[in-house]
């Protein structure tokens, strides 16, 4: 492997990883958030029918 | 058919486009990361012993100090939690080891292929290397606990006891390469230009752990949220 390929894939690496994990946070974070507006109107129906 | 007002369209479009102190501080963060990078490959001089693979260097330092600084937090915060049982703490220490451990896998993988490149060797179970796999697992283990517990409370306090535990190691592979002298050299004085990228760069990986932190945090925070409405929702039924 040629000296700056290596640098080139380190590199690559840490970008693409970041990347991810923010994406991964993004989409956990909206996952979250519309699960709590689900359980938010579930909660609010069901305390309308009482 | 129904009209918008301009003042109501405008304040529409001024919420659709708000700019958040958070957004600006992802902004430079990022920029500052890929100047950093751009510096390591373009404006750092070529080291004359290892050649080019020793700008691996300028990720993989400041990647393992963001790391450090995770596991201190974990352990700080671990310690904090067991003394006054905040759960404010435990949220922080658990997303600061889910960071700390993603730049370790990181500085181990860089390392393997810096190592790869200049000692013709990927892994060796020299002191610095085997001290490193061990925070690695201890942050493993940390990582599993927390998935695997049920009982919250329980989770976090062994939590705070494994993360000082795993700090506890933090020290030893700072001082490895003096005590025990295995492949990984002694830290030696460098020209200007890389004292400046690799301090950027730095500067860059502990900006871009804070910014993490903060969208992990706010996440654990969210999943707290759901579990107290399922707490509420199940007390109706």
């Amino acid at each position: 492997m040629n000296g700056i390929t290596v640098v080139y894939i380190v590199f690559a690496i840490t970008i693409a990883s970041i990347f991810a994990y923010v994406f991964l946070l993004s989409k956990r974070q909206k996952e979250s958030e519309s699960e709590i507006r689900e359980l938010s109107e579930i909660i609010h129906r069901k305390k309308d029918v009482h | 058919m129904s009209t918008v007002s301009p003042t109501a369209l405008s304040k529409h479009r001024m919420k659709r486009f708000h700019i958040s102190w958070g957004d600006l501080f992802a902004l430079a963060t990022f920029t500052l990361l890929a100047i950093s990078l751009g510096m390591g490959l373009l404006y750092a001089p070529t080291e004359l012993i290892q050649g080019e693979p020793q700008r691996i260097f300028y990720v993989h330092l400041p990647m393992a100090i963001a790391s450090y600084i995770a596991f201190l937090l974990v352990a700080g915060c671990g310690a904090i939690y067991l003394w006054k049982r905040n759960p404010a703490y435990d949220v922080v220490a658990r997303s600061a080891a889910e960071l700390g451990f993603f730049f370790l896998t990181l500085v181990i993988i860089s390392g393997g292929l810096w190592g790869q490149a200049t000692w013709g060797t990927f892994w060796q179970w020299e002191p610095r290397l085997t001290f490193t796999f061990v925070l690695w697992l201890i942050f493993v283990a940390y990582i599993m606990l927390r998935h695997a517990s049920q009982d919250r409370h329980q989770a976090a306090r062994f939590g705070a006891i494994l993360g000082i535990i795993g700090f506890a190691d933090v020290p030893l592979i700072f001082a490895s390469v003096y005590i025990w002298r295995g492949i990984h050299p002694e830290p030696a004085t460098m020209p200007q230009e890389m004292f400046i990228t690799f301090l950027l760069a730095t500067l860059a990986f502990i900006s871009l752990f804070a910014y993490l932190l903060v969208l992990r945090v706010r996440w654990d925070k969210t999943r707290e949220r759901i579990d107290e409405l399922r707490t509420i929702l199940e007390e109706q039924t």
